[in-house]
C-alpha cells in the first residue's frame, strides 16, 4: 500500500511539470508588468475603450467609455454608450457608473497592485505573438494564479507606455468572464476640459490605533486571509447615510477584498447600533451572503459590530475571513 | 501522426514516454490491495465536503506579523553599540529579553480549533490531506461497465429478496447522509443566510463588489 501511494505521488509531482514548454512561450525573467505596476495612473493619456461581460446576463454586458489621465493620479471615466433597451435605462446606467466612478478606476481595471504579492501569487507567461490595439503593436503576456483556482489574464502591453491596452479575464473553468480593449489612445492628450474624479464618499488613510483611541470604538482586523492575500490599504470612508467605516484593503497581487468596520457605537447586550440603522441591516448575529456575478459579499451585525466583506473569493473564505474579525 | 513522426526525432520526448510507460507497467505490476475501511470514510467525507482544503487555506493565508518599530530601534542601537565581541553574550541576553517583552499575538478562534483538531486526531488529518491533494481520475470505461453489470446483478437480487430489505437500506443511507449533513455544517460563531435578492445589501457593499465584477449593475 505504501509503496502504491508513493508511486501515485511520484506521478502526480511529474505531472505539475510537462516535459518541454511550447515554442515560444516562457516566463519572463524580467517582468514587464512589474516595470510599470499601474501605468495608467503615471502615463498621461486619453482613449475609448469597450468593456464587455460575457457571464452577465441581461442590459449592459457591454458598454464603452472614455478614459482620462493626467499621470499624476488625477483620472476620468466618461460612460459613453451601452446596448440598453431604452433611454431610461442609459439614464439610470450612466448615473450609476459616473457616482461609481473611483471604485471602477481603481477595482475594475485589470492592474499589478502589489508588486510584491503579484510576483509571489501569480506567473507571467509570454505569449509567442503580438497584437495590434488602438493602433499600437502590443506584447501579450497570460498571467495566472499560482494557487487556488486557476484564474488567468490575457494582456496587450504596449511597450513604449507600459499601458495595458486589452485584457482578458479567464475564470477557473477557463470561461471568459471579462474582457477591455482600448479603441483609440493619445498620449499626452490636451487636459484643459476635463472634468476630474472627485473622491464623494470622503476616502483618506488613517492610523487604526489613533482612530481606534479616538472613537472610543474597538477595530476589528481579520486574521484569517484568503490563501494569497494581504494587507494593502487601511481607510476611511463615508457612505450615503453618514455613517462612517473602516475600510481595510487587501490584495494578491491583482484582485483586491474587502472588509469595512462601521465605525458606531453599539450596543454587545442587544446587537443594536446607535446610527446607521437602515433596511441594509439583518438581524443581529446573522450575516447575509450576496452572490454578484464572479464578486461575493458578506454583511450583518455580529456581537455588536456591522460588518461588511467583499471580494472574488469563496464564500466559505469570506465567511472565514469575518468570523476571525472577531474578538 | 505530427506526434508520433515528433516522438520519433526527439530524444527528450521518447525519453519521456519511456519513463511514463516504465510507471505505468510498475503500477500494472503491484498486487491489489484493498484499502482499509478507516479511508474510505475519510475519502467520503472529503468527497462531501472541502475540509482538507479549508485546513491547507487556514495554514497557508494567516496574516504575517511584522516586528514592531520599537523592536527595530532597539535591535539597531544594541548593534551599533556592541561593536566586539566580548559583549555578544550579553546582546544575546537582551535581545532575548526584548522578545520576552513582545506582546503576545492570540491566534484566530478558528485556528484554534482547526489545530486542536489536527493535534486530537492526526492520523485522520493525514489521511483527509492526502486524498484531498490526490487528483481525480476518470474511471476507466471497464469499469464502469463491470459496476453497471453489478449494480443490475445487485438490482436483481434486492428485487428478488424483499422490498423490505431495501427500504431499510435505503433508510439507513438516507439517515448517515442527514447526519454527514449536520456534521458538516461550518460551526460560525453567526448564523449565515444565503439571499435570495440583493435589495438587502448594503448599498456601499453593491457598489464595491459590482465594481469588481465590472461595473455592471444587476
Amino acid at each position: 500500500m505504501r509503496v502504491l501511494l508513493v508511486l501515485a505521488l511520484l506521478a502526480a509531482c511529474e505531472r505539475v511539470a510537462p516535459p518541454a514548454a511550447p515554442a515560444g512561450q516562457g516566463l519572463v525573467a524580467g517582468n514587464p508588468l512589474l516595470a510599470r505596476p499601474d501605468a495608467r495612473q503615471a502615463v498621461a493619456h486619453r482613449g475609448t475603450r469597450r468593456l464587455e461581460f460575457p457571464a452577465v446576463a441581461g442590459a449592459a454586458s457591454s458598454y464603452r467609455e472614455r478614459i482620462t489621465t493626467d499621470g499624476q493620479g488625477g483620472f476620468a471615466l466618461e460612460p459613453l454608450d451601452a446596448h440598453l433597451a431604452s433611454a431610461g435605462e442609459w439614464v439610470e446606467f450612466e448615473l450609476v457608473q459616473r457616482v461609481r466612478e473611483g471604485f471602477l478606476f481603481r477595482y475594475r481595471d485589470f492592474a499589478v497592485r502589489d508588486p510584491e504579492r503579484f510576483a509571489r501569487n501569480w506567473s507571467t507567461s509570454t505569449l509567442p505573438r503580438t497584437e495590434v490595439v488602438a493602433g499600437r503593436d502590443c506584447a501579450l503576456y497570460r498571467v495566472e494564479r499560482r494557487q487556488g483556482e486557476p484564474r488567468a489574464f490575457e494582456l496587450a502591453l504596449e511597450p513604449e507606455s507600459g499601458l495595458i491596452l486589452a485584457s482578458r479575464e479567464y475564470d477557473a473553468g477557463g470561461r471568459l468572464v471579462a474582457e477591455m480593449r482600448y479603441e483609440t489612445l493619445q498620449l499626452a492628450p490636451d487636459l484643459s476640459a476635463v472634468a476630474w474624479h472627485q473622491s464623494g464618499n470622503l476616502e483618506r488613510p488613517v492610523d487604526v490605533p489613533a482612530l481606534a483611541t479616538e472613537l472610543g470604538v474597538r477595530c476589528l482586523e481579520p486574521r484569517l486571509l484568503p490563501a494569497g492575500y494581504g494587507p494593502f490599504e487601511v481607510a476611511t470612508v463615508q457612505d450615503d447615510e453618514g455613517t462612517t467605516w473602516l475600510k481595510r484593503t487587501y490584495s494578491d497581487g491583482i484582485e483586491t477584498l474587502f472588509f469595512l468596520q462601521a465605525l458606531e457605537r453599539a450596543s454587545r447586550s442587544t446587537g443594536a447600533a446607535s446610527a446607521g440603522a437602515g433596511v441594509q441591516d439583518v438581524e443581529a448575529g446573522k450575516v447575509m451572503v450576496f452572490e454578484l456575478g464572479s464578486a461575493r459579499a458578506v454583511q450583518g451585525r455580529v456581537e455588536g459590530f456591522r460588518i461588511l466583506a467583499v471580494g472574488k473569493v469563496g464564500e466559505t473564505e469570506l465567511l472565514d475571513l469575518v468570523e476571525s474579525a472577531l474578538p | 501522426m505530427a506526434v508520433s513522426a515528433h516522438l520519433d526525432e526527439c530524444a527528450a520526448c521518447q525519453q519521456w514516454v519511456a519513463t511514463r510507460e516504465r510507471l505505468g507497467s510498475a503500477l500494472g505490476a503491484l498486487t491489489r490491495l484493498t484499502a482499509p475501511a478507516a479511508l474510505e470514510q475519510a475519502v467520503a467525507r472529503e468527497l462531501g465536503g472541502d475540509r482538507a482544503a479549508r485546513l491547507g487555506r487556514a495554514l497557508q493565508s494567516l496574516v504575517r506579523r511584522g516586528a514592531p518599530p520599537v523592536l527595530d530601534e532597539r535591535v539597531s542601537a544594541w548593534i551599533g553599540r556592541v561593536a566586539d565581541a566580548e559583549v555578544s553574550e550579553q546582546r544575546h541576553e537582551q535581545q532575548a529579553g526584548a522578545l520576552r517583552a513582545l506582546d503576545v499575538q492570540r491566534a484566530p478562534d478558528v485556528l484554534e480549533r482547526l489545530l486542536r483538531e489536527e493535534l486530537e486526531h492526526p492520523e485522520q488529518q493525514q489521511v483527509e490531506r492526502f486524498t484531498g491533494s490526490l487528483p481525480r481520475l476518470p474511471a476507466p470505461a471497464a469499469l464502469a461497465e463491470r459496476l453497471s453489470t453489478s449494480v443490475r446483478r445487485r438490482a436483481l437480487v434486492r428485487l428478488l429478496a424483499g422490498p423490505l430489505a431495501a427500504l431499510t437500506a435505503a433508510s439507513l443511507i438516507v439517515w448517515i447522509a442527514l447526519r454527514t449533513g449536520v456534521d458538516e455544517r461550518r460551526p460560525y460563531r453567526f448564523q449565515v443566510v444565503h439571499a435570495t435578492t440583493l435589495e438587502p445589501l448594503d448599498p456601499t457593499a453593491r457598489a464595491l463588489a459590482e465594481s469588481l465584477g465590472g461595473g455592471v449593475p444587476r
